[in-house]
């Protein structure tokens, strides 16, 4: 093993005492572009992105978990300081793993430890609704939970110059340019941009930016335990979160097929419908927000998932097409004149409308890649 | 940030890597699991000039690229003229020499096993004492036989590792122990009866047969 990175390991991932890890006992995972051994010249482009090292204990059982970047990489630093703060708060210590950083002349380094607990994700198809509400509601409390001590903290969740407030549609539009640049939303632009405007503005919280059911293990004790903060803080409108985690959890605990689309399935009605509508319902409401502020917020996080992972992430199509399915659907039921609100929240009346509302006739199909 | 569809960190790795963007450039990464004493020269010896041959740019003062053909001195890797190999450079000139796609026709019937032998002795020659060969390719039927090869040329340390999805991707490296496969196995995110029947299988022995590509890192 290269000397600066066995040093590294040596120092922060120490094993019963072992002096060096054995070579059999590591284990390369998530081999992503380049980690150059030096640096020919000028910064690190931001796409290089380094790996990931699985440590075995000395009975090959997953010990620690490991990632290796570049020195300068600013995503894993922010994640470190994060790990690293809410290790010393005695409430939410718990709820991430126990986390060590360090940097070098080339690297930089941050070791977990193994979580051993099931993900959140394997546990939903066995679930019965009441407890799939109920882990989906821990989760999201913990997370506010952990966004709070952190916006109180001494990181700097903002980004320079952003205010505490935002009207949605101001934040949306570079999501909708990139959008629309790429060819996703011709004609249909103007409804997505109305349903935003109409939301107003709304007060900005740090979001953890990627809560879907694979970043939360249940510890062996019952307690939930949050993981991959390297997004956390980049996005700060409000419902995010709570939008992502009902969405991917709803997907993953059915075992759908790819091409189905959540919103379609909040609309068929059905408890599982009605416990997802519960709680956005709840959480909307703790946050004051008005149903067209809740419609809105859909609208911006599917913009801002779909632009990030198409134009930022510049992920494979099997990653943003489900989520400009969903847009998709949305621009069908805004085009049908209906409104997008009752399609997330409760009273609505369900999938037929309720009374003097037009019923839901949506086209679908408008979106298209170019 | 990545969606339920693709998979994702949490004390365990994700083990479905998405093909495309991420997984390019990530080629030459495993040398950081190999001590190389310096950094100055590569030698790489391929079919074709590939893109990751620039990557290696990014570790090495110097590249220098040789077509597998003109390695082995006959067309298409086929067995060497005049029953040896002399690769054209003197002894000591690189700390690292990369082979690649070639294992499979080491093993072959056109490239015996004594000529293989002596094309890894004269890699061996040409690196510089505590040099690195990194070889990669697709198993095949003389697979099982590579680390006795190359230890028989003389290398001092030999590391195989399994290469998923293969060894032009190599989202993840598994030292080929079956522990270490084992423990791969059922740190996968993707659990169910296919993931414990290829646990059970790495711990039996049979982990050889789960995956199809192989580095070996060699130290000379």
């Amino acid at each position: 093993m290269n000397a600066e990175l066995r040093e590294l390991l040596r120092s922060m991932a120490s094993d019963d005492g072992a002096r060096e890890w054995e070579w059999d006992r590591v284990v390369l995972v998530r081999n992503g572009r380049k980690l150059p051994f030096f640096r020919n010249g000028g910064p690190l482009r931001e796409e290089a992105h380094g790996f990931d090292l699985l440590l075995l204990g000395p009975d090959f059982r997953p010990r620690h978990y490991c990632k290796v970047r570049p020195r300068e990489d600013p995503k894993l630093t922010h994640a470190s300081r994060i790990l690293e703060a809410l290790a010393t708060d005695p409430v939410l210590a718990g709820a991430v793993p126990p986390t060590r950083s360090r940097r070098t002349r080339n690297l930089q380094v941050q070791v977990t430890a193994y979580l051993t607990g099931p993900r959140l994700d394997h546990l939903l198809a066995d679930m019965p609704t009441e407890a799939w509400t109920a882990a989906v509601d821990e989760v999201l409390d913990l997370a506010e939970a952990i966004s709070r001590r952190l916006s109180g903290g001494a990181i700097d969740l903002r980004p320079r110059g952003a205010n505490e407030a935002l009207p949605l549609r101001e934040l949306a539009r570079s999501g909708l340019d990139h959008l629309e640049e790429a060819g996703f939303i011709r004609g249909v632009r103007p409804l997505l941009e109305e349903a935003l405007a109409r939301a107003g503005t709304l007060p900005m919280t740090a979001q953890h930016g990627d809560l879907w059911p694979g970043n939360v293990i249940r510890s062996n004790g019952g307690s939930w335990q949050i993981l991959d903060f390297e997004e956390f803080g980049r996005v700060r409108m409000p419902l995010f979160d709570t939008l992502h985690m009902l969405r991917t959890s709803e997907l993953a605990r059915t075992g759908t097929p790819p091409g189905t689309i959540w919103l379609a399935r909040l609309r068929s009605g059905g408890s599982e419908a009605a416990a997802a509508r519960r709680i956005l319902d709840a959480r909307r409401r703790a946050l004051s927000l008005s149903p067209a502020a809740t419609a809105g917020a859909l609208v911006h996080y599917l913009v801002e998932l779909a632009a990030w992972l198409h134009g930022v992430r510049r992920a494979p199509p099997d990653y943003w097409e489900p989520v400009l399915a969903e847009l998709d659907h949305v621009a069908g039921v805004l085009r049908s004149g209906a409104a997008l609100e009752d399609l997330l929240l409760p009273g609505s009346g369900g999938p037929s409308g309720g009374p003097g509302r037009p019923s839901w006739s949506v086209p679908g199909g408008t979106l298209r890649a170019p | 940030m990545r969606p339920a569809e693709g998979g994702g960190p949490h004390g365990g790795p994700p083990f479905r890597p998405a093909p495309g963007p991420d997984l390019v450039g990530s080629v030459v990464n495993p040398l950081w699991l190999a001590e190389l004493p310096a950094r100055e020269g590569v030698l790489a010896i391929a079919r074709d000039p590939a893109p990751w041959v620039q990557e290696l740019a990014c570790h090495f003062s110097r590249v220098h690229l040789l077509e597998a053909s003109d390695a082995f001195g006959a067309g298409d890797g086929g067995p060497p003229k005049g029953g040896g190999v002399c690769l054209p450079f003197p002894a000591g000139t690189f700390d690292c020499v990369v082979l690649w796609s070639l294992p499979r026709r080491l093993g072959g019937r056109r490239f015996g096993r004594s000529e293989a032998r002596r094309f890894l002795a004269e890699c061996r020659r040409v690196l510089r004492p505590g040099g690195c060969l990194y070889m990669a390719g697709e198993k095949g039927p003389g697979a099982r036989g590579w680390t006795k090869a190359l230890r028989g040329a003389g290398f001092r340390r030999v590391r195989a590792y399994y290469a998923l999805p293969s060894h032009e991707g190599p989202g993840h490296l598994v030292p080929s122990s079956g522990r270490a496969v084992a423990a791969f196995e059922r740190a996968r995110p993707t659990r169910g009866r296919r993931s414990a029947v290829r646990a059970t299988l790495a711990r039996l022995g049979g982990h050889r047969f789960l995956y199809r590509s192989m580095i070996h890192l060699a130290e000379g």
